[in-house]
């Protein structure tokens, strides 16, 4: 098994329009994230009791209408964000991939949570993204495009923090054969790259708000 | 979500700003914002950022049928993504006027010039040409929106390197990028866009203005053209009655921006042609993110090591895992 | 200082004796969790998150900066930047009565208070205080409007922060803040605001030192245009 985190950057607030935005990287796999809102909503779409979602992961090329990215990310800021605090308002949230060298779902998700942070907006626990494939019997946590492309399974975790402050999985995307320990396994090694991507979220956040030490 | 409204007190400051020729971000009214371009580590790949507006181009191609009026040309097509990240007044997947004025005048500016050469991309008269296909995606909007979107798309024409094909009497090859390189487009010209603001009945001009700016104007005109002084396509779409001096004027300073626009371009694809033939990764967008700087925070690669599971004290209650499929299939 | 990002439990020595929770901070049965990121702030018996954003959600007594988008019947529609228009009757200025209307148009600003946020109803504001006196609410005329994110707003017109003073000795103008983000000055002329617009921009990043002083004095002696 092999358990490494390539190396992360982050810019936040970057955007001019947007509310919240982030610029995230593992790699060489490069996302930019925003999250606007909560802000008002077109009465065909409004709901009374909640706030209306609008996610969506873009692709450089192609039609946008459907990614199999957005159920991942849908049901993991569904669950992130309470949004029954804002009834009849809408957030959008938009994730553009803008170079893809592999796991670019956990990049993704990982880029969407920093938007969400930089914004302000109120939600429940940070969440990250994770990527375990398998190559031949061994276990690979975020792979690059290479390895990703030769593997015989792909395991994307959705984590989020549970009340004990250790990580959770929130939502889950398997595709090719798994078996339950080989399951447990990939966990096994989703959970120290969930802390340390957490970690990183503390530290970028600490050094924006360091310009209100007095 | 509704955008902002333009107050009386802001129209009144920006406009006797610019009669007096001062502007908010310490520009002379002649004057461009900063321009910067970087290309992907994947071919066709280009982001261009004017000031604050940032657009990404990405250029891809497919085999596809010719239509059966034209079977020896090629097709490009155009497409346009204005999402929120832009600006939040735009809804995922909804052109809007904004988004379908902008394809169309990319359109003219990069279809109807005729600055890519489309019968260079027949493969078969009648059966089988290169459909080229350019998406471009507005990530932040500030103003001079289509200059942007079309530095960008040219750029990334630029770059874009297309399978190799041979004909075969049965069949066409077409070879992977590891079997034989991928050969560029066929571009003849390049045509480099400039948005001009108009103030005062035409009276003063305003070179690339941003959106505040732009909201105080009486009206913009767009002028594309490229290093040998050919212009590409003229557009105005506000109401505004030119003269032929007016005009005249505007596109002489059109003129001057595309020679030196033309310059960076050729010279980011040069350093990346560079990099590429000495079989250096290129770095593509990989951010690099200045130390000093508030908002931006590295890490660095790390091991990662496994939680280590506690074996339970006792050996009795540990029993053998059995998989209990939820399905049983018969 | 401690960052706290939603999720964490919020374990300060000072937080068991306070009493009001404030923003950013839930309270789920005993613990106190964060629910917003930002900076653990306490004070006389209140504890509350510094949290950094550009979206503004109205609370009542804040003091906003509101632009006026049309007239109904007795109240005037304005927009504060909330997802929900805002309105304020026209009664509720100085010295107005049902003959004597004020007299705003379609984007005028006004600087008014929030004195009623019912969920999913147009937040009402007033422009005067119990005891119908303007209190420096009411319309801003002339001048220059612009918007800069709620904590750098918060920060501006906190006692302990120097940035206007600093400004205030290179510059004379006058400045109102809005708790939505947006800052409405008055300057001497277009220049005089153009200056001061870009140094209080910028110092939004910049530590309260030296560098403040040497943002604030580059930006007194550039040249706006020639």
């Amino acid at each position: 098994m092999v358990g490494r985190l390539r190396e992360m950057r982050c810019e936040v607030s970057f955007l001019k329009n947007a509310d919240g935005s982030a610029s995230f990287s593992q790699g060489a796999t490069c996302v930019w994230a925003s999250c606007s809102g909560p802000g008002d909503v077109h009465a065909s779409k409004a709901n009374e009791e909640a706030m209306t979602l609008d996610v969506s992961y873009r692709t450089n090329c192609g039609d946008n209408k459907f990614h199999e990215l957005n159920n991942i990310i849908q049901s993991t800021l569904s669950k992130a964000i309470n949004l029954e605090l804002f009834p009849h308002t809408s957030a959008a949230v938009t994730i553009h991939g803008i170079q893809d060298d592999g796991s670019i779902g956990a990049v993704a998700l990982n880029g969407a949570c920093f938007a969400l942070l930089d914004n302000g907006m109120p939600f429940e626990t940070v969440f990250c993204g994770v990527l375990v494939v398998r190559l031949k019997d061994e276990l690979i946590v975020d792979p690059t495009a290479k390895q990703e492309a030769a593997s015989t399974g792909r395991v994307l975790f959705s984590i989020c923090r549970g009340s004990d402050g250790g990580p959770e999985v929130c939502s889950m995307d398997a595709i090719g054969p798994w078996d339950f320990e080989q399951l447990e396994a990939a966990w096994c090694y989703a959970q120290p790259s969930a802390r340390a991507i957490f970690d990183f979220y503390r530290n970028v956040m600490q050094r924006k708000h360091s310009v209100d030490e007095q | 979500m509704r955008l902002q409204p333009l107050t009386i007190c802001e129209k009144a400051v920006i406009t006797e700003a610019l009669k007096s020729g001062k502007r908010f971000d310490f520009r002379h009214l002649e004057e461009f914002r900063e321009v910067r371009l970087i290309v992907g580590a994947e071919v066709g790949t280009a982001i261009c950022s004017i000031g604050n507006t940032k657009v990404m181009a990405a250029v891809s191609a497919h085999i596809a049928e010719p239509s059966p009026m034209r079977p020896h040309k090629g097709v490009i097509n155009i497409d346009v993504d204005l999402s929120p990240m832009a600006n939040y007044a735009n809804e995922h997947d909804r052109l809007g006027s904004k988004g379908m004025e902008l394809i169309r005048l990319l359109e003219l500016i990069i279809r109807d010039s005729r600055c890519i050469d489309v019968e260079s991309l027949c493969i078969r008269a009648g059966k089988e040409i290169w459909k080229i296909r350019v998406d471009v995606r507005v990530l932040d909007e500030d103003g001079s929106l289509l200059d942007c979107a079309c530095l960008a798309a040219i750029t990334a024409l630029q770059h874009f390197r297309r399978p190799n094909v041979t004909l075969e009497p049965h069949h066409t090859l077409i070879y992977s990028e590891y079997e034989k390189a991928p050969v560029p487009l066929s571009i003849y010209h390049m045509p480099i866009c400039t948005t001009i603001g108009l103030l005062d009945k035409g009276q003063m001009v305003v070179i690339d203005p941003t959106d505040k700016e732009a909201a105080c104007l009486d009206g913009s005109i767009v002028v594309a053209c490229n290093k040998r002084k050919e212009v590409c396509a003229l557009h105005q779409s506000t109401n505004l009655v030119l003269s032929t001096k007016q005009i005249e004027r505007c596109v002489k300073l059109a003129m001057s921006r595309a020679e030196a626009l033309t310059v960076v371009v050729s010279d980011v694809i040069k350093q990346d042609q560079k990099e590429r033939s000495a079989y250096k990764r290129p770095e593509g967008f990989a951010i690099t993110v200045p130390e000093l700087i508030l908002t931006a925070g590295t890490a660095a690669a790390r091991q990662l090591h496994p939680d280590v599971k506690e074996e339970p004290m006792e050996e009795e209650t540990r029993q053998p895992r059995a998989y209990q499929p939820s399905v049983i299939l018969n | 200082m401690t960052i706290y990002l939603p999720g964490d439990v919020v374990n300060e020595p000072s937080s068991s004796d306070s009493s009001i929770i404030g923003y950013g901070i839930n309270v789920r049965g005993e613990t106190k969790v964060a629910s917003q990121p930002g900076v653990y702030r306490s004070d006389e018996g209140k504890m509350w998150l510094n949290v950094h954003s550009k979206r503004y959600i109205p609370q009542e007594g804040d003091r906003v900066i509101a632009i006026v988008t049309s007239k109904t019947g007795d109240f005037f529609r304005l927009d504060i930047g909330t997802a929900e228009y805002a309105m304020v009757n026209f009664t509720n200025f100085e010295g107005a009565t049902k003959r004597n209307r004020p007299n705003l148009k379609t984007g005028d600003i006004i600087y008014a208070s929030v004195f009623d946020t019912t969920p999913r109803t147009e937040a009402e504001l007033t422009c005067v205080d119990d005891e119908k006196r303007a209190r420096g609410m009411g319309q801003l005329n002339g001048g220059f409007m612009f918007n800069v994110s709620l904590n750098h707003c918060r920060r501006l017109i906190h006692p302990e922060c120097k940035i206007l003073q600093t400004i205030g000795k290179f510059f004379k103008f006058e400045i109102t803040v809005g708790m939505n983000g947006r800052i409405w000055m008055n300057a001497a002329g277009v220049d005089d605001i153009i200056k001061i617009h870009d140094v209080i921009v910028k110092s939004e990043f910049v530590k309260e030192d030296d560098e403040l002083i040497n943002l604030v004095q580059n930006g007194y002696t550039r040249s706006v245009s020639d």
